[in-house]
């Protein structure tokens, strides 16, 4: 068990380079250049290069139930498709675990297509499918609210899974893709993972035990996601901690009591945030605002979030932000193979064994 | 009100005359007999079995046994159920259709939005039709709609189908889930359009959360006593007396669920009609039949279509316990166009009063209807 021992000694350079690091849930920012652009900046890429990161997901979908999800979320794809294709020298669309031995090789970044939400695909079962053929490996069953397959965290009724819901985790599971239970409420996600054949993950989430946010997964979800293989993605988000700005002494409570509740096989990280420093100014605080309204009225704000909440832990919001966390994690008395474990080494393997196997 | 044995022969053509025991207290005779009752089915079908291909024209057979039937309206579901992403776009080209298909029967029907409306059609001896759409799926997250769906004609929503919706459960779903966020907001868009709601179809807790959030009566249009016949589709006492708590209205539905041998016959049909007014009194229960208006003819052309439409609700998962390729929506010693004035017959010997007849032949639906859509409310 992983405790602050007062003798450990930091992540070794070496073992930081030899390591796999992934981002089971990010989103991508380039705070150097015309948010307008494309092509992203040279210094962009050269700090993503030193981060040490090796692949992250991209969430290529539009959440929520209005009609037009699906068109918006192929738009997206499409987006996100020219985006990678535009920064080739860095990034490299990733569809599989070869893709990041490759990232890992070229040092680039690979970016996994992620979907939040099946409100997409609805009844449309075959959706999964297209889906699947446009790239996206991981996929959420809700997002917040409920949808015709489960319940969103957000609502009270907590209730669990539909008929169509268990049809739809059959179906992604007989495509090979990852079932993903963040953002659903507790029943929809007991109620998943026992319906799941496959190991699953809860990309980013925290532990609902130490700050009671309806985000975040109880010991007893978290525990059942683990005994099935599965893999828990701790994220660097507001809710962690109440009433405050979190730090990396928060992320870190969270860290440790996961490695306690699910074991070092089962523990990643799904920041949820984005790689390079998060660029906040008058203009993106206006924008920033605006989404949080925006978010209100559609009901999926949880609590913690606001006006001017950022995704960021205040003490780590630079791009060398995972290196911090081996440091961090080391300090903490955590052991270099649990370390490279959490860096990327489990959600590599999880996404071997469910994409390949 | 004194009887016309010839004016009565008229209109209810080959019907046993029972309902000459049906008397009021004060001794007087019901006006059910005479034709003057206002008959509602809360949940009905109208489309020609006797047409000739595709002519938009009732044939005269069936414009004869529509003046014959004593129905003074029907409300007609509209829309395509399900959680299909074209449910919406079937719907709109559904409403087109029907209004097309009164608007080439003028004579025999109406399209009906008010209670004026209804009135009018018994006055002119026409079927006012009344639009409800059977599920809010079609609705999804777009509330709009709802006020689209209004501006169309329709006046009654029905908030789930048989499955999970955005809104809260079907009565198939194992989960049994109450209403979401979108449910208590679709309810309340429901009411402030001045709709009805309309709870069949949803499961136990979606159907007791949904009464608890209305601020208005609502009905459960087709529906069964789940006291008496343990199946999905029928209602618990509690949610029934909850709905005629709120001033609702029950109607009791003619389908195969009221039986447990699968096939409904009239004494079957009764026993449900007398639990339902015990548990919600006289003022709150209804018929919606879930029957066409006319005889269903069970030849091997309406075999091979039950067993098309079973197959195809079947692999849509919309097919309750009970449903089949050769189980129809009658109930068998009834299944005539005559089949409310059978009703009225068949309550009168079991001892109803004339009174009572006529509230659930349709004066209680036309209270519900005059409270729910009024305006100036």
């Amino acid at each position: 068990m992983a405790t602050g021992t007062g003798h450990a000694r930091p992540f070794s350079p070496a073992a930081y380079d030899s390591a796999v690091v992934i981002d089971g849930c990010a989103g991508w920012d380039d705070p150097h250049g015309d948010p307008n652009e494309v092509r992203f900046t040279s210094r962009a890429i050269a700090e993503a290069r030193e981060s040490g990161e090796t692949a992250c997901t991209f969430t290529v979908n539009k959440a929520g139930n209005d009609p037009d999800v699906w068109c918006a979320s192929i738009r997206t794809i499409a987006e996100v498709d020219r985006m990678i294709s535009v920064n080739s020298d860095l990034m490299l669309k990733a569809t599989g675990v070869a893709d990041l031995h490759r990232a890992k090789a070229e040092k680039k970044i690979a970016a996994f297509y992620h979907v939040q939400d099946t409100a997409l695909v609805g009844s449309d079962l075959d959706r999964v499918a297209v889906l699947k053929g446009l790239g996206v490996r991981i996929m959420q069953l809700t997002y917040n609210l409920r949808n015709l397959s489960g319940d969103g965290g957000l609502e009270p009724d907590n209730a669990g899974l539909s008929r169509l819901g268990h049809a739809t985790i059959a179906r992604i599971e007989h495509e090979k893709l990852l079932l993903d239970l963040s953002h659903a409420g507790p029943r929809t996600t007991a109620e998943a993972i026992a319906a799941a054949t496959r190991p699953m993950t809860i990309s980013h989430t925290g532990c609902r035990a130490l700050n009671d946010n309806p985000r975040s997964a109880w010991d007893a979800e978290l525990r059942a996601c683990a005994d099935k293989g599965g893999v828990v993605g701790i994220y660097w988000m507001p809710f962690l901690v109440a009433n405050r700005p979190p730090t990396s002494a928060d992320l870190l409570r969270h860290m440790n009591h996961a490695l306690d509740v699910c074991g070092e096989d089962h523990i990643a990280i799904g920041t949820d945030g984005v790689l390079l420093k998060t660029r906040i100014n008058g203009e993106i605080l206006a924008a920033r605002k605006k989404r949080y309204e925006q978010r209100v009225a559609e009901g999926i704000a949880a609590p913690g979030e606001g006006p001017d909440v950022f995704n960021i832990l205040v003490d780590w919001d630079t791009h060398m932000r995972f290196r911090l966390l081996a440091d961090g994690l080391a300090a903490a008395g955590w052991n270099a193979r649990q370390i490279e474990k959490v860096l990327g080494g489990n959600l590599m393997r999880l996404y071997s064994q469910t994409w390949e196997t | 009100m004194r009887m016309d044995r010839r004016h009565c022969l008229k209109l209810i053509a080959l019907a046993p005359f029972a309902w000459a025991a049906a008397k009021d207290e004060d001794g007087s005779v019901s006006r059910v007999g005479d034709g003057e009752a206002m008959v509602i089915d809360g949940q009905g079908g109208l489309y020609d079995p006797y047409g000739a291909g595709e002519s938009p024209r009732f044939s005269a057979r069936a414009a004869s046994e529509m003046a014959q039937s004593g129905q003074t309206a029907t409300s007609f579901t509209v829309n395509e159920v399900g959680n299909a992403p074209d449910v919406w776009d079937s719907t709109i080209r559904n409403i087109a259709e029907r209004d097309l298909s009164i608007l080439n029967n003028p004579g025999l029907m109406l399209k009906a939005t008010t209670v004026a409306d209804l009135h009018r059609a018994k006055a002119e001896k026409k079927i006012g039709v009344i639009y409800n759409v059977q599920d809010t799926s079609l609705v999804g997250a777009r509330l709009d709609r709802i006020r689209l769906l209004k501006g169309l004609g329709v006046r009654v929503m029905q908030l789930t189908y048989n499955n999970r919706n955005l809104s809260g459960e079907g009565c198939l779903e194992p989960g049994n889930a109450g209403l979401s966020r979108l449910g208590r907001a679709t309810i309340a868009r429901i009411e402030q359009e001045k709709l009805l709601l309309d709870l069949s179809h949803s499961g136990q807790r979606t159907v007791a959360e949904g009464i608890a959030a209305a601020t208005r009566s609502m009905t459960i249009s087709h529906t069964g006593c789940r006291a008496l016949i343990d199946h999905p589709r029928n209602q618990w006492d509690p949610e029934l007396k909850a709905c005629a708590d709120k001033g609702g209205v029950v109607g009791i539905y003619w389908v195969s669920f009221l039986a447990a041998n699968k096939r409904a016959a009239s004494a079957d049909l009764l026993r449900h009609m007398n639990h339902a007014v015990n548990v919600c009194g006289e003022d709150h229960v209804a018929v919606g039949t879930d029957n066409p208006l006319f005889k269903t003819e069970i030849d091997e052309k309406a075999r091979a279509e039950q067993k098309q439409i079973y197959e195809q609700r079947a692999a849509a998962g919309v097919a309750a316990p009970g449903e089949g390729p050769d189980v129809f929506n009658i109930v068998w010693d009834w299944d005539s166009h005559l089949r409310f004035r059978l009703l009225a017959d068949g309550l009168a010997a079991a001892g109803w009063t004339a009174r009572r007849i006529e509230k659930v032949l349709g004066e209680n639906l036309l209270r519900l209807y005059g409270d729910v859509w009024a305006d100036d409310n």
